[in-house]
């Protein structure tokens, strides 16, 4: 046994590779290539968002250079959030006026690895493998956290960093270790809970990575993380950063959306029973599809006789697959008491821990893309329930009965992720079109929010950003048939 | 042993989407492709209200004055060839109509009437009060007299 795993945990599924491996672990390359690469194509045709992008990209030229963006992000009230600016400002020099190129390249670039992490981290060796994970890709792809991390950009997706941050935390307690993986878990845990709160999730992951057994992050690194959570909250502390006022912006509450005026007039005294609600819809969402951002759709939709049918595809799919999980934890909790481990069960454990630390990390409000770490685990956990049930099938249930109704309940999972993932291409087309439409109204908006730049290079950059935009062909989504609007959701 | 059936079940749809992929990305890249996305002329563009596909259009030195193809479904049932302005009527927003003026469409009196009595017919009080202020002085309308395209 290795000297570093605990006596208590037992690898029953030791690492023997079956022949045809590298087969089917090349297939799965070439298939996560292929929808990967669709994926990114979808993304460069939105392009650079006005709200959330274009104010952060004149303050970047306003800094001139990364100490002066540094120095200003320590400044901020609410957030401690340094790294989040120095990117910014790293690919603003960087770019040399190509600022679509270099924004949109880096998001590209985030978007593969998660992918490929995703990938390393399943661990592809058998014909089952495979098969199992082309629908793990498309309960990836399809989850609506996901969505956000393809269209949002600020101008960098922070959220889809924290995911890739998190995946690679997961892959980096899977691999054999060495003093360099410790060094990179501490690197990537600096770099991702100084860009977003978020990025706390890679702390959670590193944790229960270790508790499961995953020992490529040694204790002694899990040490240092540890430490430097600690170190993290000194510095806000020492900085005097605060918090957010956490009733701040409007937020889903119920069958609506409420504004922060109505949030304040109900909330503002005892806001628990709201950040409780936020934390629960959050853990729902990743799991049903419901509610969404806070709101409960389908309700909302029964009440108005507009049941959409992408409401239905969504939660079905989820409650089948969620089913599905909630069927193999059973199964593998057994293991579990007895703490043996096998990597499969390692995987969903994390999974969990980073659902429910997500959960928490949102209690502020709710969006669909905070959860998405949760949703891209989501994907590994129900690639384990899937493999599981197959086997299951295969071994245990031998009625006809019992494979027909599994069937059933498979096709129509698969059916509706596959709905999902091809609704990320027409909405991430629609989200272009919207985007374009609002660099057209882009002064009177700058000046709504009191950033018009002051300065003749600042209004050249808003000019240049804008016919960049307006120049960009984008799909007329209002064009293609309206019943696309109800099944992709 | 796994059935064949069932994983095969599990992965069809993704492996077919995948399929799917490569077969557009292939016409893509062959030049000849599958999906192609609609394009649309400066009235169709103002009739949907899409400020960004006029913008790029007027840009692209498209006439804002001269009359377009608006297909069925976007001003009524049948299909149209009218001028953005007109067709701006259709999308219901002043703020169209105010581009296509500042990117050089023409309201006069001789397209005003039509304008104000597409908007009084689609029952769009806001908007013929907007374009009553925009064209202060002009003489009243009488809609029973004036011919509108739709």
């Amino acid at each position: 046994m290795n000297s570093s795993t605990p006596a208590a945990v037992i690898l029953t599924d030791a690492p023997k590779i079956p022949a045809g491996a590298r087969t089917w672990r090349l297939a799965a390359w070439g298939l996560t290539a292929i929808v990967t690469l669709s994926v990114c194509y979808s993304l460069v045709r939105i392009p650079l968002q006005v709200h959330d992008s274009l104010i952060p990209i004149l303050d970047a030229q306003k800094h001139g250079s990364v100490s002066a963006a540094l120095t200003s992000s320590l400044r901020s009230r609410a957030y401690l959030r340094p790294f989040r600016m120095v990117q910014i400002q790293v690919l603003f020099e960087l770019s040399r006026g190509h600022y679509f190129v270099a924004y949109k390249g880096f998001h590209v670039v985030l978007l593969m690895a998660l992918f490929a992490l995703v990938v390393a981290a399943l661990r592809i060796r058998t014909a089952v493998d495979f098969l199992v994970f082309s629908f793990a890709l498309t309960v990836l792809t399809g989850m609506h956290t996901f969505l956000g991390m393809v269209w949002e950009a600020y101008p960098i997706n922070h959220f889809l960093e924290i995911a890739v941050f998190c995946m690679l935390a997961l892959v980096l307690a899977q691999s054999g270790g060495g003093w360099w993986i410790d060094l990179l878990a501490a690197l990537i845990f600096a770099v991702a809970s100084l860009t977003l709160e978020s990025g706390l999730l890679v702390w959670v992951v590193i944790v229960s990575a270790w508790i499961v057994g995953l020992r490529g992050i040694s204790t002694r690194g899990v040490l240092i993380v540890t430490a430097l959570v600690a170190c993290y909250f000194g510095l806000r502390v020492y900085l005097s950063t605060g918090s957010p006022d956490l009733l701040e912006r409007a937020s889903g509450f119920g069958l609506h959306r409420l504004e922060r005026t109505e949030l304040t007039r109900r909330f503002a005294d005892w806001p628990y029973p709201f950040y409780a609600y936020n934390v629960v819809c959050s853990f729902l969402s990743v799991l049903f599809a419901q509610p969404r951002e806070g709101v409960w759709t389908l309700p909302q939709e029964w009440i108005t006789g507009q049941v959409s049918m992408g409401t239905i595809v969504n939660i079905t799919s989820s409650l089948l697959t969620t089913v599905l999980i909630g069927w193999s934890v059973a199964r593998r909790a057994r293991g579990w008491f007895a703490w043996r481990l096998e990597p499969a069960d390692q995987i969903v454990i994390v999974a969990l821990a980073v659902l429910a630390g997500n959960s928490a990390i949102s209690y502020g409000y709710t969006k669909d893309v905070i959860p998405s770490p949760a949703g891209v685990f989501y994907a590994l956990a129900a690639f384990v329930a899937v493999r599981d049930a197959l086997y299951w099938a295969g071994e245990r249930a031998r009625s006809p009965v019992v494979h027909v109704a599994l069937g059933l309940i498979m096709a129509v999972a698969a059916s509706g992720w596959l709905v999902r993932a091809v609704g990320v291409h027409y909405l991430t087309h629609r989200i272009g079109m919207k985007v374009r439409n609002e660099w057209v109204d882009v002064d009177a908006w700058l000046k709504t929010q009191n950033e018009w730049p002051t300065d003749p290079a600042g209004v050249r950059l808003v000019e240049t950003l804008r016919s960049d935009a307006v120049e960009r062909d984008v799909v007329n989504t209002r064009l293609i048939h309206r019943w696309r609007d109800h099944l992709f959701r | 042993m796994v059935p064949l059936w069932l994983a095969l079940v599990i992965a069809s749809p993704g492996l077919l989407w995948a399929a799917a992929i490569v077969v557009l990305l292939l016409a893509e890249v062959a030049g000849a492709p599958i999906l192609t996305a609609p394009s649309v002329t400066l009235s169709e563009a103002a009739a949907l209200g899409d400020k960004g596909d006029i913008v790029r259009l007027v840009g692209r030195a498209v006439d804002p004055n001269r009359r377009g193809y608006v297909r069925p479904g976007l001003l009524g049932r049948d299909e149209y060839t009218v001028t953005p302005l007109e067709a701006a009527i259709g999308s219901h927003r002043s703020d169209v109509i105010e581009l296509l003026l500042d990117s050089g469409a023409i309201m006069n009196e001789g397209n005003y009437q039509v304008l104000r009595c597409l908007a009084e017919e689609s029952r769009d009080h806001a908007l013929a009060t907007f374009l009553e202020r925009r064209m202060r002085g002009a003489s009243p309308v009488d809609c029973s007299t004036v011919k509108t395209p739709w």
